[in-house]
């Protein structure tokens, strides 16, 4: 398979750390949608997405070509993203004032917003599916290694998710 | 398919993805247009799929990219020899580096530590990790003087070098290129003001 990360992937694999690191700067904001949208938190999904990327760093010998390198490090956010959720509720933490960047505010924004309450009230598989075949692109071939099922499933899932989401939004369905 | 049952729902999801053939594609758009629960079923899962694909990306905030950074560990196994240590025991040793590296840049970037701060995490992780062998990054650079100074902050400055296809990081006020030259820096920089962040080139 033609995997656009190959190339870094193996100077990563042999220890080039320059290497990983973009890898990261390319996969950190899809990580980072995809935490959010999952976790609805940014402060957990960054961490979560922290945590992915130190455990592909010392992991990356067990990464076989031949696979994308991409849907390895979505099974692992994923993995960061479940085990993040097991950690709820955390002990309160002193909040650390950060200086306001612009790009936070609009992830805030996002995350006050209808669609992710709607994302939020959705069964997390159909969640997870229709985050990663709508907002990230993922093949349903992709999805289905990453979750488990077969294609069908996946489909029937996005499919639904996607019908409970308008819903809930309360879309308006006749076209005028 | 036939009109007068309703059509499979993976039907359906591929007639809203435009996976269908013609004929089938013809077949069921007959149906749908007698059929207000399919039409009313399409609508939905069509609005559904705007709504998503209408969310936009959502950006890792500069400090916490560079945490990443932070918290990697400098690993010089060879990637063939010596069993990797199994999942639960690299757990172990990682929490304790990533809680250290955390605080090292919480302090730098709330002005705590002045100095560099990957030496700082570089030394208490390597205290914390027997297992792995950590090295110094940032080794040097405390030497090397700044070929420019810009307006920070830093990380944003470095992403922007990135984006630029520049080696760089931020550590701490300083921004570290690596393989580029100071000409290439200041192109990328140029318009930028004066500031405080330096940056520093690292042979
Ligand atoms: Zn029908």
């Amino acid at each position: 398979m033609d995997d656009p990360d190959g190339p870094l992937v193996r100077r990563a694999q042999k220890g080039d750390r320059w290497a990983f690191e973009q890898l990261v700067d390319r996969h950190q904001h899809r990580l980072f949608t995809l935490a959010t949208r999952l976790l609805g938190s940014p402060d957990e999904a960054a961490d979560a997405v922290q945590e992915a990327f130190i455990r592909a760093w010392l992991g990356l010998s067990s990464f076989r070509h031949g696979a994308r390198f991409s849907t390895w490090l979505y099974r692992i956010c994923l993995n960061a993203v479940h085990d993040q959720r097991t950690k709820r509720p955390t002990a309160p933490l002193e909040e650390v004032a950060e200086p306001v960047d612009p790009r936070d505010q609009f992830v805030a924004h996002e995350l006050s917003g209808a669609l992710q309450q709607a994302l939020a009230a959705l069964e997390e598989d159909y969640r997870g599916a229709v985050v990663l075949y709508d907002v990230l692109g993922c093949s349903y071939a992709e999805i289905a290694e990453l979750t488990g099922v077969a294609e069908g499933t996946v489909k029937s899932r996005i499919f639904r998710g996607r019908k409970r989401l308008a819903e809930l939004l309360g879309t308006r369905t006749e076209r005028e | 398919m036939v009109t007068g049952t309703h059509p499979e729902e993976v039907d359906l999801f591929d007639y809203v993805e435009g996976e269908l053939s013609a004929d089938r594609r013809t077949e069921l758009e007959f149906h749908l247009a007698s059929c207000a629960t399919c039409a009313k079923q399409v609508a939905l899962v069509q609005a559904g799929k705007d709504a998503l694909r209408e969310s936009q990306l959502l950006h890792l905030p500069p400090a916490r990219r560079e945490a990443i950074s932070t918290s990697l560990p400098t690993q010089r196994r060879a990637p063939d020899r010596s069993p990797a240590l199994s999942p639960r025991r690299l757990l172990a040793i990682l929490t304790p580096v990533a809680a250290v590296a955390a605080v090292v840049v919480v302090l730098v970037s709330s002005g705590v530590l002045e100095t560099n701060g990957n030496d700082q995490a570089g030394s208490a992780a390597a205290g914390a990790t027997s297992q792995l062998q950590m090295e110094d990054q940032a080794g040097g650079a405390e030497a090397a003087p700044p070929v420019m100074k810009v307006a920070g902050p830093a990380t944003t400055v470095a992403d922007e070098l990135r984006r630029k296809g520049i080696r760089a990081r931020a550590v701490g006020n300083k921004v570290e290129v690596r393989d580029a030259t100071q000409a290439e820096v200041e192109r990328a920089l140029g318009y930028r003001r004066t500031g405080r962040v330096e940056i520093v080139l690292i042979p």
